[in-house]
């Protein structure tokens, strides 16, 4: 076999773990953001109402309720440095997997 | 101060601000999440204003025939301006301190706020890809910097 052929075969092989991994990354992303929206309270406001006996309504918080929700709940520093932690990641992620990208393609 | 240096203050500034402004709720507080939203607009003016020679230049070169990593970082930072800019805007109209208070009506709709979180989220990716592309020229900055404050440090030590 010519070493073109090795290189190519080789270059696949790299482009195809590449795409496992960043399937596998942007299959994780929402998860992780979703949690993030919620434990900072940035995320959806729904809140469930209704009487007694009868089925739930969820509704969006009124602005006033957000206001007075986020007045009660105050954040520790644990809880910011986890936060922008995540976020670190993420970022380092996305540019560790755009590096291994760019360099494959351009 | 060189220009490069600013501009590598600045991008570590913005970076910064970014990241705070990710996590409203855990890192600055909501309220503060505004004021800072503000100082931030305004660094993503003049970090836009500094980086205008690139962006000139770029156009002009896109329209010969420029080379695919040219076009794939303009199309990058075209996509990071318009979500930065869709951020921006959408976080103004659902401001609920800093406009408030200067009597300014604020939208309460939550399809904007939805905007508001999923562009926000959506752009850890982008300037993740956008630190990827530019990982020289930060490298770069990084060791420029190294290399300078050591040859202060060892000036420093002839010096005593």
């Amino acid at each position: 076999m010519s070493a073109a052929v090795i290189d190519r075969a080789e270059r696949s092989r790299r482009r195809f773990r590449l795409l496992e991994l960043t399937v596998v990354v942007l299959a994780l992303f929402p998860f992780s953001i979703f949690a993030l929206r919620s434990s900072d309270g940035s995320g959806p406001r729904l809140v469930s109402t209704g009487r007694p006996g009868r089925a739930p309504v969820r509704r969006e918080l009124t602005r006033t309720e957000l206001r007075d929700r986020r007045a009660r709940t105050q954040p520790t520093l644990a809880d910011a440095l986890l936060d922008v932690s995540i976020q670190l990641v993420w970022i380092g992620l996305a540019a560790w997997l755009g590096r291994r990208w760019f360099a494959l393609r351009l | 101060m060189t220009r490069h240096a600013i501009v590598a203050t600045l991008d570590v500034v913005l970076l910064i601000a970014f990241l705070a402004l990710e996590t409203p709720g855990a890192s600055t507080g909501f309220k503060f999440h505004e004021w800072v939203g503000i100082a931030f607009v305004g660094f993503f003016v003049v970090h836009v204003a500094l980086s205008w020679s690139w962006i000139s230049g770029t156009i002009g070169r896109l329209r010969q025939d420029a080379v695919p990593r040219i076009r794939v970082n303009f199309v990058l930072n075209a996509a990071l301006f318009v979500m930065a800019l869709v951020a921006i805007v959408s976080g103004f109209l659902v401001s609920d301190y800093l406009l408030p208070s200067a009597h300014l009506t604020t939208s309460d709709d939550p399809r904007w706020r939805n905007v508001h979180n999923m562009t926000a989220s959506f752009l850890l990716a982008v300037v993740g890809l956008h630190i990827a592309l530019n990982w020289n020229w930060i490298k770069g900055a990084f060791r420029r910097y190294m290399t300078r404050q050591s040859s202060r440090d060892i000036g420093g030590e002839s010096d005593s």
